[in-house]
């Protein structure tokens, strides 16, 4: 299985390559809505997180997410969103929309890894 | 403006700056596993930045400012690659601009947060500028302050007007 990550910075979908590695999971990437819609048109069935930046140009985090959790094909694949809109309201909307987990930048490795875990039904590392 | 209203005014201006600077080291050191100090705060009168690497984002909605982050092309580099976990490799200049707008985004992001900011306040997608030698000026009737962070590679420097 592998993870996806939909985010605009090729720093931040660098990050997600390192930690994904260290758990022994290949990372496709997006670097917007629309591809990671694409993505998962190709690939759903691999996929076994998908882990959503909020600010993106172009649709947003919550808009991409709105229409995972629409699909019958896509709505199963847990959501993490990992941005840093910290902010009460962005958190409630995002969980009220079918997110798994909500990851606020900065985090350390370790913190995301065991997020990532978690949203795949696994122990803490 | 009434006084009330504008010592209110500056003691929000006053939070934000604090929590930028721990947002700064905060940043750092979770995603780059770096330690920084601050070397010092100075006031300046104008949003004048001198750089090699800068990445800039703007704040608006019911509280308006700059932040920018800059410093020479080796201190932004280090941190960033270490960002990425790689400490040794030379970046492309395409990959340090993704870098520094991502750093400032989180540092802005970080101080939002910590002052606990509401939804009401928003940050522009940032601005990065990479040459062998830049300026930039923001037109502002506010006090900039320019804090000064040590990292084992060099200094680099925050300028906020909040
Ligand atoms: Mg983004």
């Amino acid at each position: 299985m592998k993870l996806l990550t939909v985010d605009d910075s090729k720093t931040m979908r660098q990050i997600i390559q390192g930690v994904g590695a260290t758990l022994g999971y290949e990372v496709l990437e997006a670097e917007h809505g629309l591809k990671a819609l694409e993505v998962l048109r190709k690939s759903a069935d691999e996929i076994a997180v998908i882990m959503l930046d909020w600010n993106m140009p172009g649709m947003n985090g919550l808009e991409v997410l709105k229409i995972i959790k629409a699909s019958d094909d896509w709505k199963h694949i847990p959501v993490m969103m990992v941005t840093t809109e910290s902010e009460k309201g962005h958190i409630i909307q995002a969980v009220r929309h079918g997110a798994i987990q909500y990851v606020t930048k900065p985090f350390s490795p370790e913190e995301l890894a065991n997020k990532i875990l978690e949203s795949l039904g696994m122990g803490e590392l | 403006m009434s006084e009330i209203e504008n010592s209110q005014e500056l003691d929000i201006s006053q939070k934000l700056i604090e929590c930028l600077k721990v947002s700064v080291i905060d940043t750092l050191s979770t995603m780059a596993m770096t330690e920084t100090t601050i070397i010092n705060t100075e006031t300046a009168d104008a949003f004048n930045l001198s750089f090699q690497i800068g990445g800039l984002i703007y704040l608006y909605g019911n509280h308006e400012g700059m932040i920018a982050i800059s410093g020479d092309k080796s201190v932004i580099q280090f941190v960033i690659s270490n960002i990425v976990y790689n400490p040794e490799g030379e970046m492309a200049d395409d990959d340090i601009m993704d870098g520094v707008s991502e750093l400032v985004n989180m540092i802005a992001g970080g101080m939002k947060s910590k002052a606990g900011l509401t939804t009401d306040a928003k940050l522009t997608p940032p601005i990065a500028i990479v040459g062998p030698s830049c300026k930039s000026q923001w037109k502002t009737f506010r006090p900039t302050y320019v804090t000064t962070f040590k990292t084992e590679a060099g200094n680099f420097q925050v300028h906020a007007s909040v």
